[in-house]
């Protein structure tokens, strides 16, 4: 009889469902894939329905349904909170306690009403231990220093554990509580910069790129770096821990200048176009404030990873937490810290807390030894060929059925060689926030102008974003300069290298400005199509190196289902979609 | 198309097993008694009135949940 | 629809289109209506098992996309929204809609009364657009971009009905009188529950307000925002198993 463990998170940020058979994954993914809401935090019932049917059973027949938090610890933080910040928390107190008393108290009985789970198999893990769980449990390490860093969970922002080879598996070493949070001051700076906060912090890191860490000095009065690798908020400058949706106080516009308007055009020195000088100026400033808050963070993860290898040793460092998304950070890391080896769970954010949950009670509380190591990501669903077939006869699509995978890798590298640029639709999708092989939007990335066509008008985004290269795995050392611990983090695209010398200016759409590439390093083992793909376009163009972005347009989750990528080729100027072996030209 | 009206409805996940009234309530008091267990031990004593009031406003509100039909008429009487 | 309903749309609206503030959360609203609804048609294109409306579905859903786009730049536009709002207006955020609950708008209501409430919906859509040009309430340029989905719209309302006249000549006629007459009743019961929560919603933030003013402030000495740095993590005495299985 097989062990079924389903781990769930949900309510806060991104929900998600992963399933675990006798500590294997069977399947995971987020509830906004198929709910279409992006970073959708509602309980996870359709991610749910499709993951049991993935595993071919029923509710009865799980043993576990491990919730990724401790909802009543979180209750007691933010009452105390609420208690410590009087009279200033008046705004925030009613708002947060309608929903919680109306309905995230009552967690225990949304799970047993909504998923109709019998109430004695229920687990509630710690928010940092499921970040440590998924960071450390899945890794092929089987000892590791772990630090999950994100904005808050029950108290902890910051945690710092011991990863063992047997029973215990995790011990926690120390923490740092809120609001003291590394995700905190991030998202802050993501709110004066005009964006949207738990979604507009990559545009903050794009952005860092065109500044220079001119602001440096305030940023430390901000965010002060302690003895053995602590760290602690200026709270004088915040307000996010006691404000419902005001982040920082005046006195932070004070110390760096009127913030950024939502939807404001960027154009500092680098990118002027034809904008005033003022206005060069003001956006200069913007990226200014990026630079120096990235800075600002590399640096403070940087002292706490060395005071954590100074005092327990060891080489290798497993990580998750939203704020290990950061991948300019995560390659600071790689670079200059101290640890040999760097392992990071691809989806670090909030959703990556269902996979720990359910490793957690399959380890450390069932006590089952290490298993299984997370090396493919694609764990979401796929679309059977004929269903597919039926929706694009019943739409009246133009398409060309190239039956097996090589005809279609051979035609998409034709596409790709002349210039198209295609969508790229390959089985399951994937686990976490980036897309890396099976969803994805792909083009040739020597093309000059090709980054902000795809900006511009495939994705309708802002044109200073950066887009990603994906390399075959043979020739990522001939392209780019890679740290050794880099290496692990780069299949799943979390850290950025920098383009060798004599590549320089090869690449122009996926090198950022300052030379920099969040390259997906391409295994064929982890991505067979995908592989073949690049390796097809390589025979092209010797360049074994595709622009690789998700497949989604501005607002949207990653497309799912064959008709979300139907729907997104007509909306925006892809030239083709491959559709697992369908090839459909855009009807324009 | 304004389907900003459409209200929630309750999932039809498979399901093996669906509590009864009673025992709901009896989780809702199960989690209280956690929470306050929680508080006390944590040595925060001096939060469990201001617990116990939210709570029991908690009850209200969920209270009044099933019975939203009526529920603005019950606030006029509030 | 009644001349009734159109004099009390255009009355209320005479008012709530110069109240500060109203007319961008309104197209805000609408905004956000628009681009669930590109998700709720998308899901039901996809579920659907005929065809011809898979096909309309998915035509109505780009539709639907494109109209979401329009109000959001007249948002953005017009401005007057909160930085926060209008960060997440900017990255086209959802704030719910699409799929609720694990069931789409289609799966839970099934083809025929799916396609009487978009008949209906978008009929009021059209009857509510149809007041504001009339009146000439909005701005010029929002004058002018309902005009341009007017005629999207009118295709939105047409071939559901179309559709339905069709079941009738089926001899459906009973049934798509009571999915009709079932979605009429259920978005009037909707509006009323949507009311009834906000009440509740309003209600209930005054007495915790209350609260929080009466009894919080004895405590609020005690009360200590942690501090900075590393701290020894909680310790849990209870045996795994137990603590496990705990909320707190």
């Amino acid at each position: 009889m097989s062990t079924w463990i389903l781990g769930i998170s949900a309510l806060y940020h991104d929900a998600a469902a992963v399933l675990l058979r006798d500590g294997v994954i069977v399947a995971a993914a987020q509830e906004e894939r198929f709910s279409r809401v992006k970073h959708d935090a509602s309980l996870p019932v359709r991610a749910t329905k499709w993951c049991l049917e993935q595993g071919g059973i029923s509710i009865g027949d799980l043993d576990h349904l491990v919730f990724y938090e401790k909802p009543l610890r979180k209750f007691e933080r933010i009452l105390a909170n609420s208690v410590a910040t009087f009279p200033r928390s008046w705004r925030a107190f009613p708002r947060q306690m309608v929903t919680w008393l109306g309905s995230k108290l009552w967690v225990r009985n949304q799970l047993v009403a909504t998923f109709g789970i019998q109430p004695h198999k229920l687990l509630f893990s710690e928010h940092h231990l499921s970040h440590a769980a998924s960071a450390f449990l899945c890794s092929p390490y089987d000892e590791a220093t772990i630090l999950t860093v994100d904005g808050v969970g029950e108290e902890a922002t910051t945690g710092l554990w011991r990863g063992t080879a047997e029973a215990p598996f995790i011990e926690p070493l120390a923490e740092v509580r809120f609001p003291h949070s590394l995700g905190m001051f991030y998202s802050t700076i993501t709110a004066l910069l005009g964006f949207a906060v738990n979604s507009g912090e990559y545009k903050v890191m794009g952005m860092a790129a065109y500044g220079e860490p001119r602001f440096r000095a305030e940023m430390d009065k901000l965010l002060r770096l302690e003895d053995g690798g602590a760290f602690s908020l200026d709270l004088d400058y915040f307000s996010f821990h006691y404000h419902p949706t005001q982040s920082y106080r005046p006195r932070l516009v004070d110390l760096l200048g009127e913030p950024r308007m939502p939807g404001e055009p960027f154009r500092p020195t680098a990118i002027a176009g034809d904008a005033s000088a003022e206005a060069v100026a003001r956006n200069q400033r913007f990226a200014d404030i990026a630079a120096s808050a990235q800075s600002a963070i590399e640096d403070a993860l940087l002292h706490v990873v060395r005071a954590a290898h100074a005092e327990h040793g060891g080489d290798t460092l497993c990580m998750a937490g939203g704020v290990a998304l950061n991948s300019v950070a995560n390659h600071r890391l790689a670079k200059d810290g101290p640890y040999d080896k760097l392992w990071i769970q691809p989806a670090a954010g909030d959703a990556g807390g269902a996979l720990g949950a359910a490793l957690w009670a399959w380890h450390c509380v069932l006590g089952k030894p290490r298993a299984a190591t997370l090396d493919r990501i694609d764990l979401g669903r796929s679309w059977a060929r004929d269903q597919t077939r039926q929706i694009l006869d019943d739409l009246g699509t133009t398409y060309e059925d190239l039956g097996d995978t090589s005809t279609s890798t051979t035609r998409a590298a034709e596409d790709l060689a002349r210039g198209d640029i295609i969508g790229w639709f390959d089985g399951r999708f994937e686990w976490g926030p980036r897309a890396l092989g099976h969803r994805s939007i792909l083009a040739d990335p020597r093309g000059a102008d090709t980054k902000d066509k795809v900006n511009a008008r495939i994705k309708f985004r802002e044109s200073f974003r950066p887009f990603a290269p994906a390399i075959t795995e043979e020739a990522a050392d001939d392209w780019y300069d890679i740290a050794p611990a880099a290496r692990v983090p780069l299949r799943f695209m979390l850290a950025t290298p920098t383009l060798k010398p004599e590549r320089e200016g090869s690449l122009p759409a996926t090198t950022h400005l300052d030379g920099t590439s969040r390259v997906q390093i391409v295994r064929r083992s982890d991505h067979p199509h995908f592989h073949e793909l690049i390796t097809a376009f390589s025979g092209h163009s010797d360049t074994p190196v595709l622009l690789n972005t998700s497949f989604n347009l501005k607002g949207d989750p990653i497309v799912a289902s064959p008709i979300d990528a139907l729907a997104t080729l007509r909306r925006s100027e892809l030239d083709t979609l491959y559709l697992d072996g369908f090839r459909v030209p855009s009807p324009d | 198309m304004a389907s900003v009206s459409q209200a929630q409805t309750e999932p039809t996940a498979p399901t093996e097993h669906t509590p009864t009234r009673t025992e709901s309530i009896l989780m809702r008091f199960g989690t209280v008694g956690e929470l306050l267990m929680l508080v006390s031990a944590g040595g925060r004593w001096w939060m469990l009135p201001l617990v116990l009031a939210l709570v029991v406003l908690g009850f209200g509100l969920v209270a009044l949940q099933s019975v939203e039909y009526i529920a603005p008429f019950i606030y006029m009487v509030f | 629809m009644g001349r009734f309903r159109q004099t009390w749309i255009g009355l209320v609206s005479e008012v709530s289109w110069r109240l500060p503030g109203w007319p961008v959360k309104l197209l805000t609203a609408f905004g956000q209506a628009e681009r669930g609804s590109f998700y709720d048609m998308l899901a039901a294109a996809e579920a659907t098992d005929r065809p011809d409306l898979r096909r309309k579905y998915f035509e109505h859903a780009l539709d639907e996309s494109q109209h979401a786009i329009y109000f959001r730049d007249r948002v953005m536009a017009l401005g007057g929204i909160d930085r926060a709002r209008a960060a997440m207006e900017e990255a086209g955020a959802l704030t719910s809609r699409g799929i609720v609950g694990g069931e789409s708008l289609y799966e839970r209501l099934g083809e025929i009364d799916f396609l009487a409430f978009v008949h209906v919906a978008e009929a009021e859509a059209i009857e509510q657009f149809s007041v504001y040009c009339d009146r000439e309430l909005p701005d010029p340029e929002t004058i002018a971009m309902l005009q341009k989905i007017m005629p999207d719209e009118k295709f939105h309302t047409a071939y559901p009905l179309h559709e339905l006249e069709q079941r009738r000549k089926q001899g459906k006629g009973k049934q798509v009188d009571t999915a009709l007459r079932r979605v009429k009743w259920n978005r009037l019961k909707e509006g009323w529950l949507r009311f009834s929560r906000d009440v509740g919603h309003v209600m209930s933030s005054v007495w915790l307000f209350l609260l929080y003013a009466i009894l919080i402030p004895p405590f609020s000495l005690l009360g200590k925002v942690e501090r900075g740095g590393w701290q020894a993590p909680r310790r849990d005495r209870r045996p795994l198993a137990v603590a496990a299985r705990s909320q707190g």
